[in-house]
């Protein structure tokens, strides 16, 4: 059977990215954070042991680091005793999500105002929430 | 307030289009064990496109922020969630570190349940101190939850999975 290929917009191309992007990066923290809990592991001993510059560690380890690459994450992970796991997992066996504590009733649409005229209406049952463009009027006054 | 209370004021909130429910849906298997709200400026902040490469990156790091938040990834740390004004008025900074580092600040309503009610970039914080922003957020906190007070316990209790089994 043919793979059905959807087009992706440039905004889901950067989503699925910063995505993978986050889940590594939070993947290698977890085991920093993990070591210095449990084994007395610091940032200083981490540089020493991989060459690098101890507030460079510091900046990757928080975040700060622009352009962390993948041979980055890999190595810190490694000298910590840990591997990255890179599954492929197919979308067609991912299972639906189990848990959701979104509410319910977030499911409600607001329809939008210019659609409705002013009324007050509301649609129920909507499967896959889209708030991207759910209010027209925004100031920009304040953040 | 009751959570019962509670939960029918955020719907009035979110009916009234005051607040924005935010989900994780980039893949069908993407759980939710955090509730996250967003103040209508916030999300159209991190709902932006960008103009660039560059910007489109950003803001895509920015939700993909917010998406781990709400994944029950660990942000039990100051790098990621840290406290203001050591804790007086119950309101936290999401930490954006990415270049340009931006600021996310709100509190939470009840554990496991952030309502982020506006957002500065660092630089600007760094001029203007944390002073304004706090202001903006404790007066839109006072608005939408006159009878409630940002939640006041320790990170570890704040983060805890959303209880939804009401």
């Amino acid at each position: 059977m043919a793979f059905d290929f959807k087009p992706i917009s440039e905004k889901q191309q950067a989503d699925f990215k910063a995505d993978g992007r986050m889940r590594a990066f939070l993947s290698m923290k977890g085991a920093f954070k993990k070591r210095a809990r449990e084994n007395g592991v610091t940032v200083q001993k981490l540089s020493k042991a991989i060459g690098r510059d101890k507030g460079q560690v510091s900046r990757i380890l928080s975040g700060r680091s622009a352009g962390l690459t993948l041979d980055t994450l890999v190595l810190i992970t490694s000298a910590l005793g840990f591997r990255l796991s890179f599954d492929a997992i197919p979308v067609e066996e991912m299972n639906k999500r189990n848990r959701n504590v979104a509410p319910l009733w977030a499911s409600v649409v607001p329809v939008q105002p210019e659609a409705s005229q002013g009324a007050a209406l509301y649609v129920a049952g909507a499967t896959n929430v889209k708030t991207g463009n759910t209010f027209v009027a925004i100031t920009g006054a304040n953040k | 307030m009751t959570i019962k209370s509670t939960e029918a004021h955020v719907l009035a909130l979110h009916k009234a289009g005051r607040l924005v429910h935010y989900d994780r849906d980039l893949w069908p298997d993407d759980t939710c064990f955090r509730r996250l709200w967003l103040h209508p400026n916030v999300q159209k902040w991190a709902n932006s496109t960008g103009d660039t490469a560059k910007e489109r990156d950003y803001f895509a790091k920015v939700r993909a922020f917010f998406s781990q938040f709400v994944g029950g990834a660990d942000f039990d740390d100051d790098d990621m969630l840290k406290t203001l004004s050591q804790g007086k008025h119950g309101l936290w900074e999401f930490r954006i570190t990415f270049q340009p580092q931006a600021r996310v600040v709100g509190g939470f309503l009840r554990p496991g349940e952030f309502v982020a009610l506006s957002f500065a970039d660092r630089a600007d914080l760094d001029a203007a101190g944390f002073g304004p922003i706090i202001k903006v957020v404790r007066s839109r906190w006072d608005s939408m939850f006159p009878h409630q007070k940002p939640l006041m316990e320790p990170r570890t209790n704040l983060l805890r999975e959303f209880e939804d089994g009401l």
